[in-house]
């Protein structure tokens, strides 16, 4: 944006004079002094287009070294959010485990001494039959 | 009341149409058909959702000495989808509408107590 600001300042920089505007003045008087209002304005206009491509220098530089340090910083954070999460994800797999293997050894402790066949407990031969219908959603 | 009064048997009865209940049910008759039903009944109602990733199921059914390649065979050739529904249709049939619901004798017990499963058994044997 400075860049632009600069830019578009030099090239506006004319003081709108025209170098035709007096009257009453010789002819190559007038030229000569045309040409020394144009040469003048050119040196200016000159002086102002450098100094702005210098300010717009300066201000990319540090644009870029801004960026990059934004850049470096947002990566920094995003690192720490990362290492943060799966330290997380780690606790809460490890507490899955940890209940799941729980759960299922309780199950597996009510069914202790019971012949199995299949998806059947208890003794065959039993008279009653007694049936759970599951879903393990 | 006396022992060898009863047998115990799970049947599927899929609830939710998500596919994640018919794998879990396809997995246990495998299991079954390797002799580890109950294993994967019990890890499958854990709370575990790592059971319906194939390398969680592998790696029990490794832990349990089976034969994970016929075990994959099983459930990829959807061998027991038959006798699943079967299971669940007859369940309809008895007037099971979720789950979990039980049946002694072929007859649904309405509220879904430990004590009304013993009295329907006692009801059933005369005590």
């Amino acid at each position: 944006m400075g860049l632009l600001v600069g830019l578009l300042a030099a090239c506006g920089g004319g003081d709108g004079q025209s170098a035709t505007g007096a009257t009453g003045t010789p002819s190559s008087e007038r030229t000569e002094r045309a040409e020394a209002v144009a040469e003048t304005e050119a040196q200016q206009q000159g002086a102002q287009v450098e100094q702005a491509q210098q300010g717009a220098q300066i201000e990319t530089g540090d644009a870029v070294s801004s960026a990059e340090e934004q850049s470096e910083a947002v990566a920094q954070e995003e690192a720490a959010v990362e290492a943060e999460f799966e330290d997380e994800s780690e606790q809460t797999i490890s507490f899955d485990e940890q209940l799941a293997e729980r759960a299922a050894a309780a199950l597996t402790e009510h069914r202790r001494g019971l012949a199995v066949e299949r998806n059947v407990l208890g003794d065959p031969d039993a008279p009653v039959l007694i049936v759970e219908y599951g879903d393990f959603q | 009341m006396r022992s060898g009064l009863a047998r115990f048997e799970f049947r599927h009865f899929i609830v939710f149409d998500d596919g994640a209940s018919l794998y879990a049910a396809e997995l246990t008759e495998c299991a079954a058909d390797q002799g580890a039903f109950w294993e994967f009944h019990d890890r499958l109602l854990a709370p575990d959702e790592r059971m319906y990733e194939w390398e969680t199921a592998a790696a029990l059914a490794d832990s349990l000495g089976l034969d994970v390649g016929r075990l994959r065979e099983c459930v990829a050739n959807h061998e027991h989808l038959r006798a699943i529904e079967a299971g669940h249709v007859g369940g309809l049939e008895l007037g099971v509408r979720g789950t979990p619901s039980v049946t002694v004798d072929g007859v649904l017990v309405e509220e879904l107590t430990a004590a009304n499963v013993i009295a329907a058994v006692q009801a059933a044997v005369g005590e």
